[in-house]
């Protein structure tokens, strides 16, 4: 089962999902896509450029595997200090 | 030292207890953000994500330490809810020369500011609204991308 986050703008929306990824689900973009799906309001916000994806703790800009095994976070725009 | 806590800091006694554990350093810089009073805001609420958070600030520090000569540093930053007047963060580098002292702490705020996961809500007059970097705090950290 793969564990979702939602940080910042997203977490408005959900703060966790453990779930079994359905088969069309592989990658990042295709987690998105499904998740733009099932989320109001997700598409809007994973749209914008300053939102990013970690899969296990890494971010990565290049396209990424994902499986049921997999802690997945989505974060809008960080904003410390 | 980095420590990211939902209870209040001490910045004073934050960096006494820095000077003290880098006895033969010449020069210690610091900076600490305080959540301001501009009139309007009533709170100042940040989260974070335990684990990466501190992964990612680590990476901060190790690109520091490869750009100056470090003896020591400490990143102490609040999450949960803070008031006006409540420090939010406290960056403190000691090195041999003021210079790397001084361009070490700029770089790591810089770094904090935009890129350590950290989210940041505001409340005015009972509504809370999500705060972004603003084209200042990245044009500040794209100095450091030379």
């Amino acid at each position: 089962m793969a564990v979702i986050l939602f940080f910042g703008r997203f977490s408005d929306l959900s703060e966790r999902l453990d779930i079994d990824l359905p088969d069309t689900v592989t990658d990042k973009a295709s987690l998105t896509a499904f998740l733009s799906g099932e989320i109001e309001g997700f598409a809007e916000i994973a749209a914008k450029p300053d939102t990013r994806i970690s899969v296990n703790m890494m971010v990565s800009m290049n396209p990424v595997l994902v499986t049921n095994d997999d802690e997945i976070a989505y974060m809008s725009a960080l904003s410390g200090g | 030292m980095i420590r990211i806590s939902d209870t209040a800091i001490d910045p004073e006694g934050e960096l006494a207890a820095f000077r003290r554990n880098l006895p033969n350093t010449g020069a210690i810089a610091s900076f600490t953000g305080i959540v301001r009073d501009d009139g309007q805001t009533e709170a100042l609420t940040l989260s974070h994500y335990p684990g990466f958070t501190e992964k990612q600030i680590a990476e901060f520090v190790i690109q520091a330490k490869m750009r100056w000569d470090l003896h020591g540093t400490l990143i102490l930053h609040r999450v949960g809810t803070m008031q006006v007047g409540d420090p939010i963060v406290v960056v403190a580098t000691g090195s041999a020369h003021r210079r790397a002292a001084f361009e070490s702490c700029n770089y790591l705020m810089d770094r904090l500011k935009c890129e350590a996961p950290f989210w940041k809500q505001e409340t005015v007059g009972g509504e809370t609204k999500w705060i972004e970097p603003r084209a200042q705090d990245r044009n500040d950290l794209d100095r450091w991308s030379s």
